[in-house]
């Protein structure tokens, strides 16, 4: 129901308008498109690669890597955890403990905000680098109602692009989608948009939405057995995230408009490359 | 086997102006007894008296006692009724069908778990209560099954209680045709009503598959048949089968398109036989849905100036923006949005709509202030409203009126 004709771009990046301090590596570039990218080998993240080492396809066109960085850039770390009544209870210990460790192992630089969801979505922190106001936020939510998971993790990607930085989603849900105003499909599409990078855990299967959100955007879906691996899960997120590479490039050789599809390669034997598969260029 | 005798009920119950309540069980007896079986005739007697007692609405003695029957011998009262009642004038039988469905309906919504104990035999199913009173061989099928979820998710299936279709049964009885009774015509939009507040669209959809074929053009017949297809569209149900791919192919569960086109062909119907005006702001959506957004736009500027309700104005502002933005409008849009956010200062659909409407705009500064309007609102869910929580059972809030309204009915002093 939501419009679904109009590819105006947020990718091509004003939101990279990076504040200088906080990204040496990158300056702000109308044209520039970046890429967060995972490298594994074995299931085991592949560190010390540099710009040469990768090789990236916009539309089949290979392209110049202008920057590549690791690890140095601070992370926005948005929660959106579902906080529907299904959740009361041992479910919600589990989900504050959990999401409690993940504040302690951020860095200095680093900020986060907090989206809770039933079928009222609650930003109860927007990004911040004062994580006693996300942990007061976090201990402070009671569950109830249904789930609007669409309508959440909307706002939470909007929330991952208010301000500079590198935007990891965390996305948690017990429960399918019920309640949402927004149409799945149409926030796939704002998601192609997103240099955010969602993750998601899963209780269980949940349809198709949070994995095509995750693999829209490049990042991963965990599904896990009991709210009890929320921790290990929510820390495997974070490695996994701290692991990965910011490519930055600007397209030459193709229309600026349209779906471009991504190809990202490594020339190293067994390693596997994750990242989103495209962007909506305009 | 008890049989019992009741007195009569109160006062307001006898003003039935031609047919007592005793006495009625003692004429349906009298035909009962030429050439019926001794022991059939006890059992329908047995129901006959406690139908005449019941008080509707009410849980008492002659409730329980139906209740409480071997589903056999209900079976028996499903065959035996119609070649009784061949006798009786059309307002003596009318009087008792319609109380007799009444008293069905009255086991199954407020003793719910001995009404489920009820299913017919098959061998009772085939007979029906026409004008003739002979038992014609009905349309045959096996029980839909019903399918509970919660928060989304499956939780288990049962089929419907015998108690629904023995009201039904009932009702198809009423002389000269049930499509020309107001109460049949009442008791199928309450049950409906009734069953559509509460999500129970399974349950709705038994009584709406049979009213259809009784009241094929009544508008609020179709208004709620159309509006349980777009709930049935909807991501609380079209979850369901997403997430459990077997349980949903063994069910045959539609498509949300399959839903949606039968909610575009009802609530379109509805709409040409001047139903309600929300059949209106919902055959809009409907169309949006389907992605004709041209015709969905142009029937929700039609009836804006005719939503009186609140609620009604908040859903065609809302529904507005989206088939504005669907069709690339971004300043209509941002208006439409804006009035259903002033409609409800507190919800959060307009506020989500409006953040998304900009993004795709490549707005982000609005987009952004959007957000910040969203973080306004208050924390604790319960300081909020929104329409839209409650948009696929809303059209029934008022089902608890019109079933009041149904058994108040039967007590009329003037009766067709």
């Amino acid at each position: 129901m939501i419009a679904r004709l109009w590819f105006v771009p947020l990718l091509v990046l004003p939101c990279l308008g990076l504040a200088p301090q906080q990204v040496p590596t990158f300056k702000a570039g109308v044209e520039a498109v970046r890429v967060d990218v995972l490298v594994t080998r074995g299931g085991v993240p592949v560190t010390g690669l540099a710009a040469a080492d990768f090789e990236l396809f916009d539309n089949g066109v290979r392209q110049e890597i202008d920057h590549s960085a690791f690890e140095e850039i601070p992370l926005n770390v948005v929660f959106a955890l579902d906080a529907s009544v299904s959740v009361a209870g041992e479910r919600m210990q589990h989900l504050r403990a959990a999401s409690h460790a993940l504040l302690d192992r951020l860095k200095p630089d680093d900020q986060a905000a907090l989206v809770t969801f039933g079928d009222a979505v609650v930003v109860r922190s927007s990004l911040t680098h004062d994580l006693s106001v996300v942990r007061t936020a976090l201990d402070r939510t009671e569950p109830s109602g249904d789930t609007s998971l669409v309508d959440a993790s909307d706002t939470a990607l909007l929330v991952g692009e208010s301000q500079p930085g590198r935007a990891l989603v965390i996305v948690f849900s017990d429960g399918v989608e019920v309640s949402s105003y927004l149409d799945a499909d149409a926030v796939l599409d704002t998601a192609k948009r997103s240099d955010a990078v969602v993750y998601g855990v899963a209780l269980r299967n949940l349809g198709p939405f949070l994995r095509d959100l995750t693999d829209t955007t490049g990042g991963e879906l965990f599904e896990i057995e009991s709210t009890r691996e929320l921790d290990a899960a929510f820390e495997k997120v974070l490695e996994q995230f701290r692991h990965r590479y910011l490519l930055s490039y600007t397209p030459r050789g193709v229309e600026r408009g349209g779906w471009h599809r991504l190809q990202v390669r490594v020339g190293q034997e067994g390693a596997k490359v994750r990242a989103r598969p495209g962007y909506l260029g305009g | 086997m008890i049989l019992r005798t009741y007195r009569a009920g109160p006062p307001a119950l006898c003003q039935g102006d031609a047919v007592g309540k005793l006495v009625l069980p003692l004429i349906v007896a009298s035909v009962l007894g030429v050439g019926a079986d001794q022991s059939d005739l006890a059992i329908v007697r047995q129901w006959m008296a406690a139908v005449t007692a019941h008080q509707s609405g009410t849980v008492d003695q002659p409730l329980l006692e139906v209740a409480d029957m071997a589903p056999g011998d209900l079976d028996t009262v499903r065959r035996t009724l119609g070649p009784a009642l061949k006798s009786l004038r059309n307002k003596e039988r009318n009087d008792l069908l319609r109380r007799g469905a009444l008293l069905h309906t009255d086991i199954a919504l407020l003793l719910p778990e001995r009404a489920a104990e009820y299913q017919p035999s098959p061998e009772s199913l085939p007979f029906t209560i026409d004008l003739t009173g002979t038992p014609r061989i009905l349309r045959r099928h096996e029980p839909d099954a019903l399918f509970f979820s919660l928060d989304g998710e499956y939780v288990t299936s049962s089929v419907e209680s015998g108690h629904w279709s023995m009201a039904r049964l009932l009702l198809d009885g009423i002389r000269p045709h049930p499509a020309s009774d107001e109460f049949v015509r009442l008791w199928y939009r309450a049950v409906a009503a009734t069953f559509e507040k509460v999500y129970l669209f399974g349950n709705a959809a038994y009584q709406l598959d049979h009213a259809k074929e009784v009241l094929p053009h009544d508008p609020m017949i179709l208004f709620y048949a159309g509006a349980m297809h777009e709930a049935l569209g909807s991501e609380r149900f079209q979850a369901i089968p997403k997430a459990r791919p077997v349980i949903a192919a063994q069910l045959r569960f539609p498509t949300a398109q399959e839903q949606w086109r039968d909610a575009e062909k009802l609530l379109g119907a509805a709409v040409k036989a001047h139903g309600p005006v929300e059949a209106r702001v919902r055959y809009a959506r409907v169309l949006g849905r389907l992605g004709q957004h041209d015709k969905a736009l142009s029937m929700l500027k039609g009836v804006a100036p005719e939503l009186r309700d609140p609620r009604l104005q908040y859903f065609g502002a809302l529904f507005l923006g989206s088939e504005e933005g669907a069709l690339g409008h971004v300043a209509q849009a941002r208006d439409a949005f804006e009035r259903a956010a002033a409609l409800d200062p507190t919800a959060q659909s307009p506020l989500l709509a409006l953040g998304d409407l900009f993004r795709r705009a490549g707005d982000r500064a609005a987009a952004l202030d959007a957000l910040r309007r969203l973080e306004a609102l208050p924390a604790d869910p319960a300081d909020r409203t929104d329409p839209w929580r409650d948009y696929f059972r809303s059209f029934a809030f008022d089902a608890d009126d019109q079933l009041a309204a149904v058994r108040a009915w039967v007590d009329r002093k003037e009766q067709p």
